[in-house]
């Protein structure tokens, strides 16, 4: 024997299907009291405030291996926008997007470096963030992402692992690969082969850069070599640098993009490993950028 | 006052009352050459070119002992002067007294405090341009700011009481005192003041808690600036190996500018910049700094007595100290030091910020540039801690330095020695106990 039940009629829950968000990443239509997509993980918020303005934001893409120092580099530079720098200031649209700025600082002025970003995609830190431009009348609208480099390399292999990711590429207009100046002068390689596969799963994408002539080739490259304090010519002669330790780093990326200029970087001013109880741990000795905002001021000239 | 021969004194020297007249040998021979040569007469090329050997062997025959004797007499002279000091080096004596009064050989190894072979005979062979009198040899060390030397008390003996006053108030005017006494260190330091000791690492963060008790010193109010240390360049101090520490010797070569000669590694052809006098001498190694610091007769300040320049601290009860987190107060001040939040992006003048000078008149011990202390990294370190590369230790913040609290009086970082960056310089410091006093 049936039973009938009342059922309140939750009209939020119904306004909610009837006017869905799509992810501002993947374009999966989401709830719209969501947080994250249930796709790519992105926040929803990004998607919120990208609706409101009348220009979508642009999307960058940071891309490079594990350890390279994405999380410092782009933490420290956010800090120093916000700060104001070189003519540019940021304001950071959104509560997610101070969580980048937050770990980094708090980590460098407590004399360490951030944890390492985890691997699942929700954890990633994304950053929105209006930028000023003193020579330019009218703000920018930027979003990138703080993914893991484990991330990026499981991507590499197995394009598709990671929406977020590939729709990043896909969609970017600018790419920052993060390249560790430390490793290469060392003579260490291993990190280029994730940035080689990332490239080269660009021609295969279908988006919507690929369908224009010459699109893709067109959007700017930052190639960055991070940790360039330990070696003072990458900081003065970048482009030396690369051609001497990077070259066919250098050499891909030129291949595949035409508009590409190579940064040196640093935040520490001097690192040290330090042991303590046998275990070794590597410190900032103190921080000074150098080289930070560069890329980023380049890559906006380039895009706007 | 220099003696080095130069071509354009060689025919006629009514100062020193002779007449060179193989000028007249070589213009001859010449003459003979190029006629012989203009007639194709092998004998007349022949006769200009013996003429010219035979002048030009005249020439090193006459010049070379009497310009080398010169040398010799005049540098005995102002050794006799000036007693029994290191002229050339201003440093420690070659030899020290033991417990029992006999002499005995410093231990070898790198100090960043004397040289390992300082030698009188060295003030010989360093005096390639000699004044002509200790008047002028005075004057000249009073202006390239080696008054220290003069007021060593081995030196200050030869010295007139004008000579004597003159070189201490020099002293007074480009140095100022820090009282002997007690300064809190590393973690200590933090807790004491504002800090957040659980929060804030410093390279010394699990070392040397506690008090440190240093003596009276005298500090350098500015930091060296590049027209002090044009002075040691001119002055061949890159080539007086006396002046560095041996392990440093290899390196001696790669301590070159922008142009391959041997100064700091942002000038050009051995001199700064047009306009930057008064800026702090940057693109120096540690050792280029305690060589520098020997030539004038100073030496390198330990990390503590650094502190306690800085933090000026006061010992409020027995074991009680209270001092400053920077040199005007607890909290830090954009308008009173140059770091990274000022704005500036470079280094400024020495006497800039006048209104973050310390307590006892020391001017930018917080920002514009790091210096170099003559420990390191290690030393200030506990035994659990252990830095692999040998680090020195550095003080102070610079105009880049990002976080205030890398910036205080206690916080302290470190650096490779070899390292010649743009943002560490040099203060130098002297033991107020090695210097004559008044009375004496």
């Amino acid at each position: 024997m049936s039973q009938l039940i009342n059922v309140p009629l939750e009209s939020y829950l119904l306004a909610q299907k009837s006017a869905p968000i799509d992810c501002l990443i993947c374009g999966r239509e989401n709830c719209s009291s969501a947080e994250r997509c249930t796709r790519c993980s992105a926040p929803i918020a990004l998607s919120r405030l990208a609706g409101e303005g009348r220009r979508a934001p642009r999307l960058i893409s940071v891309v490079g291996a594990s350890g390279v120092g994405k999380t410092v580099f782009l933490g420290t530079m956010m800090d120093m926008l916000v700060r104001r720098v070189g003519g540019l200031r940021a304001a950071v649209r959104g509560p997610h997007s101070i969580g980048l700025q937050q770990q980094t600082t708090t980590a460098l002025a407590s004399g360490g470096y951030p944890d390492p970003t985890h691997t699942e995609a929700e954890h990633w830190n994304w950053v929105h963030c209006q930028i000023e431009c003193s020579r330019r009348g009218r703000p920018t609208e930027i979003v990138f992402a703080d993914a893991a480099g484990e991330a990026w390399a499981a991507e590499a292999d197995h394009p598709g692992a990671y929406a977020a990711l590939s729709a990043l590429l896909a969609k970017s207009a600018g790419l920052i690969v993060v390249a560790d100046a430390q490793r290469l002068h060392a003579g260490d390689h291993s990190d280029d082969f994730v940035v080689h596969k990332l490239l080269s799963q660009l021609e295969e994408k279908p988006g919507r850069w690929t369908t224009r002539t010459n699109a893709l080739a067109k959007r700017p490259l930052a190639l960055v070599f991070t940790k360039a304090d330990v070696c003072q010519s990458c900081l003065d002669r970048p482009r030396e640098f690369a051609e001497a330790h990077a070259a066919s780093l250098l050499n891909d990326c030129e291949a595949r993009f035409a508009n590409i200029r190579v940064f040196g970087a640093s935040v520490a001013g001097c690192s040290a490993i330090r042991e303590l109880n046998g275990r070794r741990r590597n410190v900032p000795l103190r921080i000074e950028p150098q080289g930070v905002v560069e890329p980023f001021g380049w890559l906006l000239s380039q895009i706007a | 006052m220099n003696a080095t021969v130069s071509p354009s004194s060689w025919a006629w020297r009514p100062d020193e009352g002779y007449f060179d007249a193989s000028v007249v040998v070589v213009a001859t021979s010449c003459l003979v050459a190029m006629a012989g040569a203009a007639g194709n007469e092998p004998l007349f090329i022949g006769a200009g070119a013996a003429g010219l050997c035979v002048a030009l062997r005249q020439w090193e025959l006459f010049y070379s002992p009497r310009r080398t004797s010169r040398l010799k007499d005049l540098a005995s002279r102002l050794l006799r002067n000036c007693g029994p000091y290191d002229i050339s080096g201003g440093v420690e004596p070659r030899t020290v007294a033991d417990e029992n009064g006999s002499r005995q050989a410093p231990s070898s190894g790198p100090s960043p405090d004397g040289p390992d072979d300082s030698d009188r005979q060295h003030a010989a062979e360093s005096l390639a341009n000699p004044p002509a009198s200790t008047a002028s040899l005075l004057a000249e060390m009073l202006q390239n700011n080696r008054y220290a030397l003069l007021l060593r008390p081995e030196t200050a003996d030869h010295l007139s009481r004008d000579e004597y006053l003159k070189a201490l108030h020099t002293l007074d005017d480009r140095m100022a005192i820090t009282p002997e006494g007690d300064v809190l260190v590393g973690m200590a330091a933090e807790r004491a003041t504002l800090g957040d000791a659980t929060a804030v690492f410093s390279a010394s963060t699990d070392a040397n808690e506690g008090i440190a008790h240093v003596g009276a010193c005298y500090f350098d109010r500015y930091a060296v600036t590049n027209a002090d240390y044009q002075f040691f360049v001119d002055a061949g101090g890159y080539e007086q190996l006396e002046f560095w520490p041996e392990e440093a010797l290899p390196a001696l070569f790669d301590f070159v500018d922008t142009t391959g000669c041997s100064a700091p590694r942002y000038w050009s052809d051995g001199r700064f910049a047009y306009g930057e006098d008064r800026l702090p001498v940057v693109g120096v190694s540690w050792y280029e700094a305690v060589a520098y610091a020997r030539w004038v007769g100073k030496r390198l300040p330990t990390d503590a007595e650094w502190t306690k320049a800085c933090a000026w601290p006061i010992a409020s009860a027995p074991g009680r100290i209270a001092q400053r987190r920077y040199p005007w107060g607890e909290s830090f001040d954009a308008r009173r030091a140059n770091l990274w939040c000022t704005g500036h992006g470079r280094p400024l003048d020495v006497d800039a910020h006048a209104e973050g000078a310390t307590v006892g008149g020391l001017h930018q011990m917080v920002g514009n540039v790091w210096e170099w202390t003559a420990d390191t990294l290690d030393a200030a370190t506990s035994a659990k801690v252990r830095f692999p590369s040998a680090l020195r230790s550095i003080r102070g913040g610079a105009y880049n330095t990002y976080f205030e609290n890398q910036a205080t009086c206690h916080f302290q970082s470190g650096e490779h020695p070899l390292a010649r960056r743009a943002n560490i310089g040099v203060r130098l410091a002297i033991d107020m106990a090695g210097l004559a006093s008044p009375s004496d």
